[in-house]
């Protein structure tokens, strides 16, 4: 990147091919963590640096502290931190909980003293086997090395939950859900988990990366972390970047850093001529055109702007020789069996959107089905307890719009023009009946 | 991802001083559909007989929405009023 030297900031310290790095190692490097006094100076800071939530959302994260700090007056808070990185595009929280899982427990521990938690609730997708294992014995390591001088914020008590390998797990209120009566499905809110959580506490719920990013604010401050960045939005990011061969790699990038600057970053270049669209945020995002967004910046102000989001940090290219109607259907039919099967309109909806989909994809379409999905997109926006409807059938207008001609020659002409029909999702097409 | 819930938009925007809205609690909604046919001026039905509600309910409708509350067999409807 144009400041090479700034970075890696996460991703600092000992060789990444050596594993988790050891409690004295991360001690040794970083020293102690601060004391922080009363939590809201480290707020303050938080608000300073301009830090966004890593989740998916960007909710800033000085804000999110805050509305559970300043909770009414009340026993107890929780702090939940969020790794079940449910999105199958997504491989930087477990990377992150692997390599820098001290990293997580030090942003842990000062959002527990921060915003007077008792209690640390460690929240990783069962399917992260090694980031579990991990963070398990981070937590064994500290507990060892800390004895009789612990910081303030590691009073609170740890217990970590394996989350359920599911798209919606990762989303907060079934985060909460779980942890109360081990059911990862989202719940209706209000109360929001800042108001009433796990154990009926206020919750901060907040993704790994994020609490990582504060253990290195709370060391060196908002105007260390706001160095880099060359737009609106300051500061660095860890992004997944998946290439047409559909291998994901992760990286730590200055925010502003171009699609095209990413496309290089990997060993084999993903070159602009060999790529048709790139998919910017997973599964909840959109598809572009690989010749419109190819000098766009990954600046979250900017891109919210246009209408677009990074998400969770997922950049994935799509093969010029892929069809991307196929692409599309598999991600439908990824979405719709993992919608949670709460809601009427994101069970019956999704269904639909895919079957029809699929229908386009396979050029067995039926004369109404590309209407249809036009309006199921329309009708199952909103409509649900959750945002998956709404992230699904985002990612399906995008579809329609960045590969219109495409798909109306699957309808109308019942053809594709791509002879490979490369997968993107982890699920094989499924005959509809 | 998705990290932060968004409150269901029919719970989504502040009500004005005055303002009623029919809410569905999507969750435990079944599709009866009885809400459109008592209240179809606000509420349709989408494809798969669920409730959409398209507007605020209007004060004269609130005698019929407070019988819609009460015969919807999951009891998935309130009625919330801006103060």
């Amino acid at each position: 990147m144009s400041q090479p030297s700034l970075l890696p900031r996460l991703f600092a310290g000992p060789a990444l091919r050596g594993g988790s790095e050891p409690y004295a190692a991360h001690v040794e490097r970083l020293g102690r963590l601060p004391a922080i006094g009363s939590g809201t100076g480290l707020i303050r800071e938080l608000d300073a640096s301009g830090l966004l939530g890593r989740g998916g959302a960007g909710f800033p994260v000085g804000r999110k502290w805050r509305s559970v700090a300043e909770r009414g007056i009340g026993p107890g808070a929780v702090v939940l931190v969020n790794g079940a990185e449910g999105e199958p595009l997504s491989h930087k929280d477990r990377a992150l909980l692997l390599l820098r899982p001290h990293l997580v427990l030090d942003g842990a521990e000062l959002a527990a003293e921060a915003v007077g938690a008792d209690e640390i609730v460690l929240y990783v997708g069962e399917r992260h086997e090694a980031a579990a294992q991990s963070l398990e014995r981070a937590v064994a390591e500290r507990a060892k090395a800390e004895h009789g001088r612990r910081h303030a914020g590691s009073r609170a008590g740890i217990r970590l939950l394996l989350a359920p390998d599911r798209y919606v797990a990762g989303e907060e209120s079934a985060a909460v859900h779980f942890a109360n009566d081990a059911d990862a499905r989202p719940i209706v809110t209000p109360p929001r988990p800042y108001e009433r959580g796990v154990g009926g506490l206020p919750t901060l719920v907040q993704n790994v990366e994020s609490l990582a990013y504060v253990a290195l604010i709370a060391r060196h401050g908002s105007s260390w972390y706001r160095e880099p960045g060359r737009g609106e939005t300051r500061g660095t990011t860890l992004v997944t970047v998946t290439g047409p061969d559909g291998r994901p790699l992760v990286h730590e990038i200055e925010l502003g850093t171009t699609i095209a600057e990413i496309a290089r970053l990997s060993e084999t270049p993903v070159l602009q001529d060999e790529t048709q669209a790139v998919l910017l945020g997973g599964y909840f995002g959109r598809w572009l055109g690989a010749g419109e967004t190819w000098d766009t910046a990954l600046d979250p102000a900017a891109m919210k702007a246009s209408g677009l989001s990074i998400g969770a940090g997922v950049v994935s290219f799509l093969s010029a020789r892929t069809c991307p109607v196929v692409a599309t259907a598999r991600i439908a039919d990824y979405m719709a069996r993992q919608s949670a099967a709460q809601c009427g309109p994101c069970v019956f909806g999704l269904r639909s959107i895919a079957e029809a989909m699929i229908r386009i994809a396979r050029v067995e379409a039926r004369r109404d089905d590309l209407s249809n999905l036009e309006r199921w997109a329309a009708q199952v926006r909103n409509r649900g307890a959750c945002r998956h409807p709404d992230g699904a059938v985002g990612l399906l207008s995008s579809a329609l719009e960045t590969f219109g001609s495409e798909v109306s020659r699957h309808q109308r002409d019942r053809g594709c023009s791509f002879v490979e029909a490369r997968t993107m999702a982890p699920v094989p097409l499924r005959r509809v009946a | 991802m998705m990290a932060t819930v968004q409150l269901q938009p029919a719970h989504g925007r502040p009500l004005a001083r005055g303002e009623i809205r029919l809410e569905v609690d999507r969750i435990a909604c079944d599709g009866f559909g009885m809400c459109a046919e008592l209240l179809p001026e606000i509420v349709e039905l989408d494809d798969w007989g669920y409730p959409i509600v398209h507007s605020l309910l209007p004060k004269k409708l609130l005698p019929m929405a407070r019988r819609a509350v009460d015969v919807c067999p999951v009891l998935a409807l309130r009625i919330r009023q801006g103060h």
